[in-house]
């Protein structure tokens, strides 16, 4: 127990406690510039990687747009294209079948 | 005053609540408004972002599942089918009809017949019946072929639609496909997520490290409080110590908030990514339903534009296929492939607009494109040193590459690009040959390096190009018989190579005089081993008065201040030996000097005459 030291003692004792704490300071010391030196290393390259992707990605991203674009139009021409209106169809056939029945019923009448 | 326990007490719980609250500071940043704003700003991009796919997918997946327009298209075949079916049904009651009605007047007749009364009239109405009849059977038959022929048009026209959507189906998964592997290739996601684990670790031994300093610290209060009961102050010595405790956790603190950054711009990359596999996925489901027709999709490339073309081109299969067939590793495609190429797609695949040109600079682009890929996935994870390793190492074809572009740069052709590389040691390779199209070429193929942040990259290359150069130069004279190394060396062209090849034997003194098993010797090592020194004696004599004429009278003088020159000169002019240097033929020398080049030197030059007496005098 301190009390129980010698001036002497408590001196020395003091003196070891300064120590310690000063090679505590300089282990962290030595130990927060290598985890800054190194952490700071890994986040300049990773940000810088993903910098890299982020704009490639958007850069993808815009040309996809104007692709995508291009197909819908592409799609949109196509469907107008062979998308024959049902009225013509249905046209087609009716206007057959009036000519057939108007024909027929001359032919009745005449017999 | 406080007893020793109490306060060994409060010492342990002011560093207990100091650990505390360092703990408190870390959770108050990982829940902080920083990292919520970078957080929630990179969500909200990412939301716009996925948001879009999602559109995209239900658009893309809606049309390809169920598109409504074919839908429609079906429902009218169906309904033309139906009205078809329907006439089948009439024409066929009609025919029973009339058959059944002929019956009805036949049997009239027979009647009629029977009893002897006349036919004629009910032979006529037969008739007419039948006629009526049958001309409206024709005219049902005929409805019913033009409602097949509608039919037939409509089926036409629906699979047209079928295989334009399929085909543009299939251009969306290309693209999709090309891009997912872009991005793949382009991401070096391992290596970041390493990096990732690897700041983890490094918060978690900080943690462990600043936890038990800090532990050590509070041992040393609770000690130091013991010493002050005595009046023995220890606070300045855990002043510094405290001081880089916190300097230490805002530091940890600081990685902290980047790593969650980096997670953050991590994720969000990833889950971008997936937007183009979702929507492949979408569109997988009936990219294979309908086969593309070559010659329908012929017919609507030749409608198309130049420029279109030629995007067609970039992304379609016919240039991949090219591509997936050409030799591992080569870096250029054969020009005859190129123009059976060329004309195939022409004839074949529609594409009347392209020109040869457009057609060898888009498959060129194509293979460095794969090349440069494949090596940055091979590359991954590699340093600067591990790279130029990597590069040493690569075949010829790259280096084949790396050669033909600079010569096309540079407006040059070999042997002048050799004479260029060569000429001198690696160190007085052009700079700009390394640092500007040397980087942008190995860039191209996939070879990215830090010329500024590692400087003595420059002289890497230097070495690397260097011996690649001499390497292949030797291999290109190897392939040529004995008069084709002779004219080579003969060429005034190559003047300032042959120079450099014999260097220390022109200019090392023996200007006149050679040394043969060494001339000998240096063409075998670069590839001359079809001429030797007697092939070539005539034309080194030449070069070397050539030489000698290019110096002015100091550097003329300058050889003949050498010994060893100077006794091949005497020997070779055939004046005979003199002790005394006034019976020295003066005129006979300057004659032969004059024949061998040294045109600055005139017969009664005082220097020249001091040089030889003082070396009469010397022997």
């Amino acid at each position: 127990m301190a009390d129980q030291l010698t001036d002497e003692e408590q001196q020395k004792k003091a003196e070891e406690l300064e120590t310690r704490a000063k090679e505590l300071t300089a282990k962290l010391a030595e130990k927060n510039e290598a985890f800054n030196k190194k952490c700071g290393a890994l986040v300049y390259e990773s940000n810088k990687e993903l910098d890299k992707i982020e704009s490639f990605i958007d850069g993808k991203e815009k040309e996809f747009d104007e692709f995508e674009g291009e197909k819908k139009k592409e799609l949109k021409e196509a469907e107008e294209k062979y998308d024959i209106p049902l009225s013509q169809s249905e046209k087609e056939a009716y206007d057959l079948e009036g000519e057939v029945g108007d024909e027929v019923s001359d032919l009745e009448q005449a017999a | 005053m406080l007893s020793i326990d109490t306060i060994k007490a409060k010492t342990s719980e002011i560093g207990s609540k100091a650990y505390k609250k360092a703990g408190d500071i870390i959770e108050s940043i990982e829940s902080s408004d920083a990292v919520k704003a970078i957080d929630n700003k990179i969500e909200r991009d990412l939301l716009l972002t996925q948001r879009k796919w999602v559109d995209r997918t239900v658009f893309w997946g809606g049309n390809m599942v169920n598109n409504q327009r074919l839908n429609r298209m079906e429902r009218i075949i169906g309904r033309t089918d139906g009205r078809v079916d329907d006439l089948n049904g009439d024409i066929e009651m009609a025919r029973l009809g009339m058959e059944a009605e002929l019956r009805v007047l036949q049997r009239q007749r027979e009647r009629n017949a029977d009893k002897n009364r006349p036919t004629d009239l009910i032979d006529e109405k037969i008739a007419r019946r039948q006629q009526v009849n049958e001309k409206r059977i024709a005219k049902l038959e005929s409805k019913r072929e033009g409602l097949l022929t509608v039919r037939g048009n409509q089926e036409k026209s629906k699979d047209s639609f079928v295989r334009t959507r399929s085909s543009i189906a299939n251009e969306m998964n290309d693209k999709l496909n090309r891009d997912i592997a872009l991005i793949e290739n382009q991401f070096n996601l391992k290596g970041l997520k390493y990096k990732e684990v690897v700041l983890g670790e490094e918060l978690e031994k900080m943690d462990a490290e600043v936890a038990e300093i800090q532990n050590e610290r509070d041992q040393i209060l609770a000690d130091a409080a013991e010493l002050e009961q005595r009046g023995r102050s220890l606070r300045i010595a855990l002043g510094p110590l405290d001081k880089e405790l916190k300097t230490a956790t805002r530091d940890r603190n600081r990685v902290f908030v980047e790593l969650s950054q980096i997670n953050a711009r991590i994720s969000s990359v990833e889950a971008k990514k997936a937007g183009w596999e979702n929507l492949r996925t979408a569109l997988g489901v009936t990219t294979e339903a309908v086969p593309k027709d070559r010659a329908t999709e012929a017919g609507l490339m030749r409608a198309r534009s130049r420029e279109e073309q030629i995007k067609r081109l970039k992304d379609g299969d016919s240039l991949k296929n090219l591509i997936a067939g050409q030799t591992p590793d080569s870096y250029t495609i054969n020009p005859t492939i190129i123009g059976d190429f060329f004309k195939d797609i022409r004839d074949k695949d529609g594409f009347n607009q392209l020109k040869p040109n457009d057609v060898r600079r888009g498959a060129e682009k194509a293979l460095i494109d794969k090349r440069k890929a494949e090596n940055e996935e091979k590359l991954t994870g590699f340093d600067e040193n591990e790279k130029l390793g990597s590069l040493e190492k690569e075949k010829d074809s790259l280096w084949e590459y790396v050669f033909q572009k600079i010569a096309a740069s540079n407006h040059i052709e070999y042997p002048t690009l050799m004479e260029e590389l060569v000429a001198g040691p690696y160190a007085d390779i052009r700079a700009d040959i390394i640092d500007r199209q040397l980087k942008s070429i190995l860039n191209n193929v996939g070879y990215a390096f830090d010329f500024k942040q590692y400087n003595a990259n420059k002289d890497s290359f230097g070495r690397i190009l260097l011996a690649k150069a001499n390497e292949r130069f030797k291999k290109l004279m190897e392939v040529k018989d004995k008069d084709e190394q002779e004219s080579f060396f003969r060429d005034p062209d190559h003047k300032g190579y042959v120079d450099e090849l014999i260097d220390t034997t022109i200019k090392g003194g023996n200007y006149i005089i050679f040394d043969e098993n060494k001339i000998n010797s240096i063409l075998a090592q670069n590839g001359f081993e079809k001429i030797n020194y007697n092939n070539i004696k005539d034309y080194l004599l030449a070069r070397s008065i050539d030489l000698i004429r290019g110096l002015d009278l100091n550097g003329q003088l300058g050889i003949l201040r050498k010994d060893i020159p100077l006794t091949a000169l005497i020997y070779e002019s055939g004046i005979p030996k003199t002790r005394n240097p006034n019976q020295f033929n003066y005129a006979t020398f300057h004659a032969f000097l004059s024949r061998n080049g040294f045109d600055k030197i005139s017969e009664d030059n005082l220097e020249m005459r001091n040089i030889i007496t003082d070396y009469i005098n010397r022997q």
